[in-house]
């Protein structure tokens, strides 16, 4: 897309931020895309294969724990 | 676990429900030693549905860890919502605001979430982390302003 003095915005301040204005179809093909590649947001260390597992079992445990404790 | 994988934890590892729950897990413990570093957003049956773990630098606000509730990961789930990790993102960019860090966000994502940053508008750093700028920060939120604008939010 072609920059012009009339596809350009600013912030509050004045600063120009970016180049264009996205048009609808654009607007929602970029959130499409976030909300396909979301399931895969997650960040942090995930430590080595051994403390993942150990990490998933007190974790799944804790949920089997409660999940028995609600049902009694 | 049971309905996914056949009730064989051995099968989760190293998936990405896997990574999720690693990553749930460790979020969960640094919530519970020190709830002030916790954020999270809820639909709006009060559900929570993804978190984060932050904590502020002197130029920016860093993400420790972050993750979406587990039942996002899986398919056809009752309380599963779209966009609640964007949605937790943008409440930290107009945090990172709010603190004077004009939205400059710092993240460790895992491998496989890096595309989901890369399109927020965060770059890779030579360090092995992933930083939004305050203008890229701007424009994400303005995207998502344009997108509610124009009805594409039931969040």
């Amino acid at each position: 897309v072609e920059v012009t003095q009339d596809n350009f915005w600013f912030d509050m301040s004045g600063r120009k931020l970016m180049t264009k204005q996205l048009t609808d179809s654009e607007i929602l093909e970029k959130q499409e895309r976030l909300d396909s590649l979301e399931q895969d947001c997650s960040t942090g260390s995930l430590g080595t294969p051994e403390e993942q597992k150990q990490k998933i079992d007190a974790l799944l445990a804790r949920a089997r724990a409660r999940k028995t404790k609600l049902s009694q | 676990v049971a309905e996914f994988f056949d009730n064989d934890v051995e099968r989760v590892y190293g998936t990405r429900f896997g990574d999720n729950l690693a990553i749930i897990a460790s979020l969960a413990e640094n919530a519970l030693t020190a709830p002030e570093t916790f954020r999270g957003v809820r639909d709006k049956e009060g559900r929570l549905q993804a978190g984060a773990i932050v904590h502020q630098e002197s130029d920016c606000l860093e993400v420790d860890y972050l993750a979406t509730a587990p039942w996002n990961i899986l398919l056809h789930q009752p309380e599963s919502l779209k966009g609640a990790g964007t949605s937790l993102m943008e409440a930290l960019v107009k945090e990172s605001i709010d603190l004077g860090k004009g939205g400059r966000l710092k993240v460790y994502a895992i491998p496989r979430a890096k595309q989901f940053y890369i399109n927020i508008g965060l770059t890779e750093t030579d360090g092995g982390e992933m930083e939004l700028t305050p203008e890229a920060a701007l424009g994400f939120l303005e995207e998502q302003r344009q997108f509610r604008e124009r009805g594409g939010d039931s969040r």
